[in-house]
């Protein structure tokens, strides 16, 4: 339980705190504006500008239906491993590849030594902090899952690479600590596919955390975890975020078998249907959940990221959360 | 069987390789008039296409594909698998008794499938995919490839919910993929490439996916297999292939550093699919160090015709990079055929 150490760092959650993986849907008026921008129709302010206001939007929403845990929303970044890539120097943008259906990214290409470029996403982390009182998540990809989602013509393998990236993580890590950030997400998404190669993710993530003073969490989504479990406990990161939904729960079992020993953000939603689940179904997954791990323990969230639903449906999805997360709130009081 | 004395059989010099092309192929490049499918895709999920108009969409990009295949210099060719959702879905869609779940990790490709869930009513299909073989024969004038997800894979990649145990489900998925496959023969596909990327990370799943492909085999009638193995060292259940009832192996050579050498020095008694150019990394290789490579392990193999081809389907690199790896497997074709 770590609920001492963001004592310690001055944070004060409740029970159940509510929280997001990551990303929200772009507002339409902010795709049409990036796509504006693309064509060189409007100036990079503007673009700026709409992106601060559909941050300022994601957050007053977070704040209104009363998440604990906030997140901007990364309303200016596009691929989660691209964002990075785009101003690391030593990576080459690369091309389109196919994610799933109708999803493509910018896949890009270690073509040379990588450095440190300088803050990465501090600005934006400062800035959404001003808005709101409640604590907002610094939000990293983790070295080994950019290693992964990149083609690598430069270093000798992909350890070697790994652990390059996990150096100028390590800086930005450092630099949002400067700047008051508490709580930080380092995404590892890549760790669930090749159990062989856990001990190179936990090696990086060692690389990134040690001896940095903030509580951190690791997402991991949409792989084999009965593989890499229960030695995935062992990654240096305080609480694991875990989608969970989307295979009906069936980590449940190894957790009875083997005791989840962090704190774990647990993945009540699906983000990858339009169905809006109930609050009921909603409530009954985190009764399920509190079967198997202790109340102080969890956290509750979506699945993983929302960007691919619409504004609405990821609207609707988090507030039924939040109904539910409450409800179980106060049947734990009685 | 003594591999042996089957490689002294070999004709030294008498072997010709084949440029092919693996499987998947990119369905859209950097450039906006090379995402037509993207766009009609988007078209068609808000209603402002219909089906009809999606499929030409899908019709006129496999031309498109050959055409890129044909000049690259590719002799054996495929329709880029740019209908397919995923390798196990599109399975599940075009036969009976399955539906079709949530999404997974579609090993370390950062590409996700939609995991089929397998129910007692399991039977055979709806003529689909023999119609896509049908249309890939009919727009190449070159050997047209189907391509179909083996019994062991597919039994892996979905959940089963039926009340059948593993035993009698490999063998009802074998028996359903080989009459597929029969179809797509019947269509007008001159080989059918089976694809089993699962085996080679659980060799202890062998017995279970030779009884799978026991039944395929049985099926097929007398259309043409290559079962292709990849995303692991096939070092490792080389000797069990062997015997395997096919007529060529389609074999990954870029995670087992040391298969060719084997297959120089202990030779090999059937045809193999070279999957050496990488399908997983930008980096070109040169046509002029393969070649060397592969020209030991060529000289010991039983057969007169070998492929040489891509480590795995090409959808996960940019186009252009899958383009430039079209063109190096026909270049080293080229050196080797002399
Ligand atoms: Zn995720």
């Amino acid at each position: 339980m770590s609920r001492e150490l963001l004592n310690r760092l001055g944070i004060e959650i409740p029970l159940l705190p509510t929280t997001s993986v990551g990303s929200f849907p772009k507002p339409p008026y902010l795709t049409k504006a990036r796509s504006d921008r693309k064509k060189e129709l409007i100036s990079s302010d503007d673009l700026y500008n709409l992106e601060q206001q559909a941050t300022k939007e994601w957050l007053d929403f977070q704040e209104s239906i009363g998440m604990d845990i906030l997140v901007d929303g990364e309303m200016y970044r596009g691929d989660m491993v691209a964002y990075f890539a785009e101003i690391i120097p030593g990576f080459d943008p690369g091309g389109l590849v196919r994610s799933y259906g109708n999803r493509y990214y910018y896949k890009p290409i270690i073509k040379s030594k990588l450095k440190y470029p300088g803050p990465m996403t501090v600005e934006w982390w400062k800035r959404a902090q001003t808005l709101t009182k409640k604590p907002i998540k610094g939000m990293l990809t983790g070295p080994y899952t950019i290693m992964d989602w990149s083609f690598n013509e430069y270093y000798p393998d992909r350890a070697a690479a790994s652990y390059a990236l996990a150096e100028l993580i390590r800086d930005e890590v450092s630099e949002l600590i400067g700047a008051g950030c508490k709580i930080i997400q380092v995404d590892e998404p890549a760790v669930s596919v090749r159990p062989e190669e856990l001990e190179i993710a936990k090696n990086a993530l060692q690389i990134v955390t040690e001896g940095q003073n903030a509580y951190f969490i690791t997402h991991i989504c949409y792989g084999a975890f009965e593989k890499i479990y229960p030695a995935m406990l062992d990654l240096p990161v305080h609480n694991f975020d875990l989608e969970l939904s989307n295979s009906d729960l069936d980590m449940l079992e190894h957790f009875a078998r083997h005791p989840f020993t962090k704190d774990i953000t647990f993945g009540v939603v699906d983000v990858h249907t339009h169905k809006i689940e109930d609050v009921e179904l909603i409530k009954t997954r985190i009764e399920q959940a509190l079967k198997y791990l202790p109340k102080e323990a969890v956290w509750i969230d979506p699945d993983c990221g929302l960007k691919t639903r619409t504004v609405e449906e990821s609207k609707q999805k988090l507030s039924n959360i939040q109904a539910a997360v409450e409800a179980v709130r106060a049947e734990l009081q009685e | 069987m003594h591999l042996f004395f089957l490689a002294v059989e070999v004709t030294i010099g008498g072997m010709r390789i084949i440029a092919s092309a693996h499987s998947s192929f990119p369905r859209v490049g950097d450039r906006p008039e090379e995402q037509k499918l993207r766009r009609a895709f988007a078209g068609l999920e808000k209603g402002k296409i219909t089906e009809a108009e999606y499929k030409s969409a899908q019709d006129e990009l496999i031309s498109e594909i050959l055409t890129i295949q044909e000049s690259a210099g590719i002799e054996i060719v495929t329709d880029g698998l740019i209908r397919w959702y995923d390798h196990a879905s599109h399975l599940a869609r075009n036969l009976n008794g399955f539906e079709i779940n949530g999404l997974l990790r579609f090993f370390d490709t950062n590409t996700y499938f939609r995991q089929p869930i397998i129910s007692d009513k399991i039977s055979g299909g709806n003529g689909a995919m023999a119609d896509e073989a049908g249309f890939l024969a009919e727009k190449t004038s070159r050997t047209a490839k189907a391509v179909i997800l083996g019994p062991y894979s597919m039994m892996r990649m979905s959940q089963n919910s039926s009340s059948i145990n593993r035993e009698e489900l490999i063998e009802k998925l074998g028996t359903i993929i080989g009459s597929e496959i029969s179809r797509m023969g019947a269509a007008g596909a001159a080989i059918v490439q089976v694809e089993e990327p699962f085996l080679i990370r659980e060799p202890g799943g062998f017995d279970l996916f030779a009884a799978g492909f026991k039944a395929l085999n049985k099926a097929r009638g007398n259309t043409p297999i290559l079962p292709a193995f990849y995303f692991g060292d096939c070092g490792k259940i080389l000797d069990r292939l062997v015997d395997l009832p096919a007529d060529i192996l389609g074999l990954d050579f870029t995670y087992s550093p040391g298969l060719l050498e084997k297959i120089a020095v202990d030779g090999f008694p059937k045809p193999i699919a070279f999957g050496i150019i990488d399908g997983r990394n930008t980096r070109m290789e040169s046509a002029g160090d393969i070649a060397r490579a592969i020209e030991k392990a060529m000289v010991r193999i039983k057969g007169d015709t070998c492929h040489i081809t891509s480590s795995c389907g090409l959808e996960f690199l940019p186009r252009d990079y899958a383009i430039a790896k079209l063109e190096l497997t026909s270049k080293t074709a080229k050196l080797l055929n002399g």
